[in-house]
C-alpha cells in the first residue's frame, strides 16, 4: 500500500486489509482534496476507490486482496 | 462483444434472485444468475470468504438452505459480474474484471436489493462514518469492526440488529440514537402479530443490547460528525413527536466511528434503465417499480422482486422470487397455468400476511419528518461531486424545477454512484423549496452505465 508492505488474510477485501493496517482514508477528493473512506461497504457509493496494480478507481470494498498486490490510495 | 443466451437472466443473487433462479430452473428454464459478489447470498446471507472457513459459523439455516438449493440446481452463475447497462430490455450488458459480454434473456428478473437511505449531515463524508448496512457487511463478510468507540444512529430494524451484533462482537458502543419513540411498536401490535417469528427475533436483539447495558436513546437523531481527517466526535439531538429538533438537547460523544442507518431504499436504477415505470411510495419515502400480481413490471417479460422492488426483508424476497420464477416457467410453457397457480397460491397467502407486518413496521419506524433539517448550507449533499446544499439552494433560487435541471446545473448525481447517495435528499430539498410533492417531480434520471466500467473493458477488440 503506497509503497508500504502490509499483511492481510486470504480472501479479505482490500478495504478490510487496509482498515486492519490502520488506513482509513482511502482516497482524496478531486475538488476539495478531502479524505474519504469506506462508507456503504457494499459497492454502491463508490467512495472507497483505490488503484490496484495500476488499475484506477476500483472499489476497495468489492476487491479481494492478493499476494503482492500494489494498492495506491489518495490520488483520485 | 461476446453474447450468451438464456431463457431467463436473473440479476442479483440475494434471497429473491436465488429463489427465482432455482424455482424457474426446476421447470426446465435455462437460467443465468448474475451478481457482483464472489459468493451468492446477498447482503443478508453474506458469509466470510471460503479462506476464513475454520473460524466462520454459518450464516443461519435460511441462507444455508438457499445456497444448497442453488448448488443442486443447473443455474449458470456469473459471480463478480456487474450489469452496467441495457440497450434493449432483453440484452443486458455485463462486465467481469476487464472482460465485457452480453447476456440475452427472453425473460429478465431484477433482484437488485437495497442500500441504506442516504441522510446527509455535516461531516458525514469523514472516514469513520459508515452506513449500518456497510458496518454489518464488514462484520459478517470480513469478521471485522471498523473502529473502537462507536456511535450508532438511525432507525428501524437493521439499526437494532447491527448494534446488537456489534455489541456481541465486542465493540464499545457509546450509544444507539434511535429516531423512533420508545414503545413505538406498541401501537401496532395486531399488524406485528401477523409475523410472530420476526417479532420474536426483534425482541431478542433488543434484549441482547439491554443485557450489555448499551445506552438506547430514543427520539434522537444524528446532528453532525467532526474530526480532522477522520471521525473524532459526533453529536446527536433529541426530536419531539413532530420530528422538530428540541433546543438544548444536544449531546456530543468522543468516538472514532459512526454507523448511521435510517432504513433501506430499493436499488431501482437498472429497472429504470430497462424502461420500467416507477411510482413514489409515500409510506416508504422512496421510488418503487409498478408491478402486477406476478411481479412483472410495466415492461413485459421484465420482473422485479425482493428488497429492490420495495424493502420488505428476506422472507418476502424469497417468496416473491418463487412467484416470479413460476410465472416465467408458465409463460415459457414449461408448467401449466393451473399447476403454476396451485404452487403460487400459498406463497401469495404468506406474502399478504407479511405485508401486514411490514405496514406495521413502517408505521412504527416511519421516517421522521424534518430529518433534513440537519443539512446546513455547508453540508455536502452529493458525495461524489462534492456539491454542498448552498449550491443546490442557489440553483433552485435560479429557477431549477426538476431533478434533471439540478443535475445539469450543479452536477449533483453525476458522479460514479449515479445519484444513489444523493437523489432522494436532493428530491426532498427540491420538493420543499418548490412546494411540489416528490411524486410530481419524477424519479431521478438514469443513463448507462448504471455502474462505472473501465473504458478498456468496452473497447477490447478480441
Amino acid at each position: 500500500v503506497d509503497g508500504r508492505e502490509i499483511s492481510a488474510f486470504a480472501g479479505e477485501s482490500v478495504a478490510a486489509a487496509l482498515l486492519g493496517a490502520g488506513i482509513r482514508a482511502l482516497r482524496e477528493t478531486g475538488r476539495e482534496h478531502e479524505p474519504r473512506g469506506l462508507f456503504c461497504g457494499m459497492g454502491v457509493c463508490f467512495d472507497c476507490l483505490v488503484s490496484v496494480d495500476g488499475l484506477p478507481n476500483l472499489r476497495a470494498c468489492m476487491t479481494p486482496v492478493a499476494e503482492g498486490m500494489r494498492v495506491e490510495t489518495r490520488r483520485s | 462483444v461476446k453474447q450468451e443466451s438464456f431463457d431467463l437472466v436473473v440479476v442479483g443473487a440475494g434471497p429473491a434472485g436465488i429463489s427465482a433462479a432455482v424455482e424457474a430452473s426446476r421447470w426446465g428454464v435455462s437460467v443465468a444468475l448474475v451478481d457482483e459478489n464472489p459468493a451468492p447470498g446477498g447482503n443478508i446471507y453474506r458469509q466470510p470468504p471460503k479462506e476464513f472457513a475454520p473460524l466462520a459459523p454459518s450464516a443461519g439455516e435460511r441462507g444455508a438452505a438457499l445456497r444448497r438449493a442453488l448448488d443442486a440446481s443447473p443455474v449458470r452463475r456469473f459471480p463478480e459480474t456487474t450489469v452496467w447497462g441495457a440497450f434493449r430490455p432483453d440484452v443486458l450488458e455485463a462486465v467481469r474484471g476487464g472482460d465485457s459480454f452480453a447476456l440475452e434473456g427472453r425473460f429478465v428478473i431484477v433482484a437488485a436489493g437495497a442500500y441504506d437511505r442516504p441522510v446527509p449531515v455535516p461531516g458525514w463524508t469523514l472516514p469513520g462514518v459508515l452506513t449500518v448496512g456497510g458496518a454489518q457487511t464488514l462484520l459478517k463478510g470480513q469478521r471485522m469492526l471498523p473502529g473502537r468507540r462507536i456511535l450508532f444512529a438511525g432507525t428501524g430494524p437493521l439499526l437494532l440488529v447491527v448494534a446488537a451484533q456489534y455489541a456481541e462482537a465486542g465493540a464499545e458502543i457509546v450509544a444507539v440514537a434511535d429516531a423512533a419513540r420508545i414503545g413505538s411498536l406498541a401501537g401496532h401490535v395486531p399488524g406485528l402479530l401477523s409475523a410472530p417469528a420476526l417479532l420474536r427475533d426483534g425482541m431478542r436483539y433488543r434484549w441482547r443490547l439491554l443485557r450489555r447495558r448499551v445506552p438506547w436513546l430514543s427520539q434522537s437523531v444524528l446532528l453532525r460528525v467532526e474530526g480532522r481527517g477522520e471521525v473524532e466526535s459526533a453529536s446527536i439531538v433529541q426530536i419531539d413527536d413532530s420530528g422538530q429538533r428540541r433546543t438544548g438537547t444536544e449531546r456530543r460523544f468522543e468516538v472514532d466511528t459512526v454507523c448511521v442507518g435510517y432504513g433501506l431504499v430499493p436499488s431501482v436504477e437498472l429497472l429504470q434503465l430497462l424502461g420500467c415505470a416507477l411510482r413514489y411510495d409515500e409510506a416508504a419515502a422512496c421510488w418503487i417499480p409498478r408491478r402486477n400480481d406476478d411481479f412483472e413490471t410495466s415492461v413485459p417479460s421484465v420482473f422485479a422482486v425482493g428488497d429492490g422492488a420495495g424493502v420488505a426483508g428476506a422472507v418476502v424476497a424469497a417468496d416473491e422470487g418463487r412467484v416470479a420464477g413460476l410465472a416465467v416457467a408458465r409463460a415459457l410453457g414449461r408448467i401449466g397455468p393451473p399447476e403454476a397457480q396451485r404452487l403460487q397460491r400459498p406463497l401469495r397467502r404468506r406474502l399478504r400476511r407479511l405485508a401486514r407486518f411490514r405496514a406495521a413496521m413502517e408505521a412504527a419506524y416511519g421516517l421522521p419528518q424534518h430529518l433534513l433539517d440537519g443539512v446546513t448550507a455547508d453540508t455536502i449533499v452529493c458525495r461524489c461531486e462534492e456539491v454542498r446544499r448552498r449550491e443546490i439552494d442557489e440553483a433552485i433560487g435560479d429557477g431549477a424545477l426538476t431533478p434533471a435541471q439540478l443535475k445539469a446545473w450543479t452536477r449533483v448525481g453525476m458522479g460514479p454512484c449515479q445519484g444513489r447517495m444523493c437523489s432522494l435528499p436532493v428530491a426532498e430539498l427540491l420538493s420543499r423549496s418548490t412546494e411540489r410533492p416528490i411524486a410530481e417531480l419524477g424519479p431521478p434520471s438514469v443513463r448507462p452505465p448504471v455502474k462505472p466500467v473501465p473504458i478498456g473493458a468496452l473497447t477490447d477488440t478480441d
